[in-house]
């Protein structure tokens, strides 16, 4: 565990000419950082997706640059990034729907290039579900297999394991607008699996749902992973959906690929600001030569010590929010409440901090 | 439709007496033989008029027919390029999309008088001239802006968003087309067919032109009675017409409704 959680500090180098430049020790970690410029995993014999150098155009505008991702056969991968910074146009682009203007596009090993959609066996399910409104529910789950002459018998038989798999038995007959949201949602994901994809591609399918139900349906799409090993890919804007769900996250911005990690590393070593904000907040310290950045939950307050003193407490419920006025610099921490209450804290206490750093990074000295 | 001010009733007014004065007039002169100024009312009537034409049963039948076949004919053909051309526009970004856009509409702009001759030329040249298949070429000029015009309104409210999921889902473009769209295009299909119909229904100079008098459909034949005298005689001409016209309309907007809500679907989902 000290292993996993302890390297809690990010450090960066001023470096005069542009943005603060990520440097860190763990040698494997660095190998697998989305931004070394070769791919490293080189064996692609067990990538259900690999993409080279992806470059797509939209009107004459650059969407994505310089994409290069690979993802293992059943691998649940999230794309994760704020709204406009490309995912739905990667997504798009991996199905076909969109052509690329250099680079290439691997599913199972085969060059996707010029390969219609049809043929690619990657399944999107759209953000706004895009079930036929002039089928019913069974009807829609069937399109992909009667596209494709599966015998009737088996259709009604597969569309009845799908609804129950997706926990709607005896859907069959149910009109699109006699359902609600959730409903539709499983309706859709039921047709993509109906498919049978390589890869199951998912454009933010929750983001129209209330949290209870986003988090059901997360949990449904996790289980139909685990049953039938489908290489899934999850584009969402939600880091706690991502962090949750995935073997692997891609982190996405203005059309390129911050970086690509498990969810425990990307969130403990983000290769740069950007990417370290995106999951939280983030306080820099001047440490000597270089800048550190330490999460608000690695800062542990000391009842010993004068240095530092509080200065304002956000109650939170189960945790509370401290700003500390540091001979550093003002520092932002968070605090179990029980912690705070039995040590007596209120603005103005003076106190110690302690950064926990298990493993401190090396640092290059610029 | 909520509240109807005194203005819009006689707007409203206005517009119906002059629909319905006309074709109150038209069907008096149906039976009438003699209607000189100033009286109000017909002096003779009779049903001479109406003898003669449905005397010649037979003759009128086939002037019909032949109309019929080429109006449906220019009505398929509109509808189907029509089709492609709103796809084209609506779903595709190419060089030249909005001079191509124009063009779809130049017909609207410049009447038909002044391209017939150039149109005329050209079938001559090519041996079109005096058949029926330049007759439906030239009609098609005609009756296209109309079907663009709403198939483009139409295709761009259905979009491609549907289509796109059933690509992936592994079907073809033309399954995705006929199996996904098409439900949702069809009541706009059948307007633009029924429009482009009674475009090419209507037409006389282009087909007297094209035609050259070999190719007759029901306008040349009624056009020469309402020039001359016999205002009875095109007054029957009329009133088929306008019966003819109006049943057109009538099927094809009813088959429009039965189909949507058979489909169950807003069209503008």
């Amino acid at each position: 565990m000290e292993q996993e959680y302890g390297c809690g500090i990010l450090c960066l180098n001023r470096i005069p000419s542009g943005g603060p430049e990520m440097v860190w020790e763990s040698k494997e970690h660095k190998n697998r950082s989305g931004l070394s410029p070769k791919g490293v995993w080189s064996e692609d014999a067990d990538m259900s997706l690999k993409i080279e150098n992806l470059e797509v155009k939209l009107q004459k505008e650059n969407i994505l640059q310089e994409i290069s991702l690979d993802i293992a056969d059943g691998a649940f991968v999230s794309l994760l990034g704020a709204s406009g910074c490309g995912k739905s146009t990667l997504l798009k682009c991996i199905a076909g729907l969109l052509e690329a203007e250099k680079g290439s596009i691997r599913i199972d090993g085969k060059e996707m290039n010029g390969v219609p959609p049809e043929k690619r066996g990657a399944v999107i399910v759209f953000q706004d579900l895009r079930l036929f409104p002039h089928m019913t529910a069974g009807k829609n789950i069937a399109f992909p297999m009667r596209i494709k002459n599966v015998p009737k018998e088996r259709q009604r038989e597969q569309v009845r394991r799908l609804l129950e798999a997706v926990r709607l038995p005896g859907y069959e007959n149910r009109k699109i607008r006699e359902m609600s949201g959730g409903q539709m949602q499983r309706v859709a994901l039921a047709r993509a699996l109906a498919a049978e994809p390589k890869l199951l591609l998912l454009d933010e399918p929750f983001s129209g749902l209330d949290e209870n139900l986003r988090a059901e349906m997360g949990e449904l799409v996790r289980k139909l992973h685990r049953e039938n090993g489908l290489t899934t890919v999850l584009v969402t804007h939600d880091k706690q959906e991502a962090l949750k769900f995935s073997d692997r996250i891609v982190l996405m911005s203005g059309g390129r690929i911050l970086q690509q990690d498990s969810p425990r590393e990307i969130f403990r070593h983000p290769v740069n600001r950007e990417a370290a904000e995106f999951f939280g907040r983030m306080n820099y310290i001047q440490s000597g030569e270089e800048v550190i950045g330490v999460r608000p939950f690695d800062i542990r307050i000391l009842p010993e010590g004068e240095d530092c003193m509080v200065k304002k407490i956000s109650f939170m419920g189960e945790t509370a929010e401290v700003i500390l006025d540091t001979p550093k610099g003002e520092i932002f921490c968070t605090a179990v409440s029980g912690t705070l209450e039995e040590l007596g804290l209120v603005p103005g206490s003076r106190v110690g901090m302690e950064m926990k750093s298990g493993s401190r990074l090396s640092v290059r000295v610029p | 439709m909520k509240k109807k001010g005194k203005v819009t009733d006689v707007i409203l007014a206005v517009f119906v007496l002059l629909i319905v004065v006309p074709a109150v007039v038209m069907a008096v002169w149906v039976f009438t033989e003699r209607w000189a100024w100033p009286a109000l009312m017909p002096q003779v009537f009779s049903l001479r008029a109406v003898k003669e034409i449905f005397g010649r049963c037979e003759a009128l039948l086939r002037l019909l027919l032949s109309s019929m076949v080429i109006s449906s004919a220019v009505a398929l053909l509109s509808v189907v390029i029509g089709t492609m051309t709103a796809r084209a526009l609506v779903l595709y970004e190419f060089r030249g999309k909005g001079l191509i856009s124009f063009l779809t509409i130049l017909p609207f702009m410049v009447p038909a008088t002044v391209f017939a001759m150039g149109v005329q030329i050209t079938f001559i040249k090519m041996g079109l001239n005096n058949r029926i298949t330049g007759v439906i070429l030239a009609h098609l000029i005609c009756s296209l802006p109309y079907a663009v015009r709403l198939i483009t309104d139409g295709t761009a409210a259905v979009g491609d968003r549907l289509e796109e999921q059933a690509r992936v889902l592994g079907a073809s473009a033309g399954q995705a087309f006929f199996q996904v769209t098409l439900p949702f295009l069809v009541p706009v299909l059948l307007s633009s067919f029924s429009m482009a119909y009674i475009v090419s229904f209507s037409q006389y100079f282009l087909t007297l032109l094209i035609g050259g008098g070999q190719v007759k459909t029901f306008t040349i034949v009624m056009v020469p009675y309402l020039q001359s005298g016999n205002r009875n005689i095109a007054c029957v001409y009329s009133g088929i017409f306008l019966g003819i016209t109006l049943a057109v309309f009538a099927v094809f907007e009813k088959t429009a409704e039965i189909w949507s809500r058979n489909t169950d679907a807003e069209f503008y989902a």
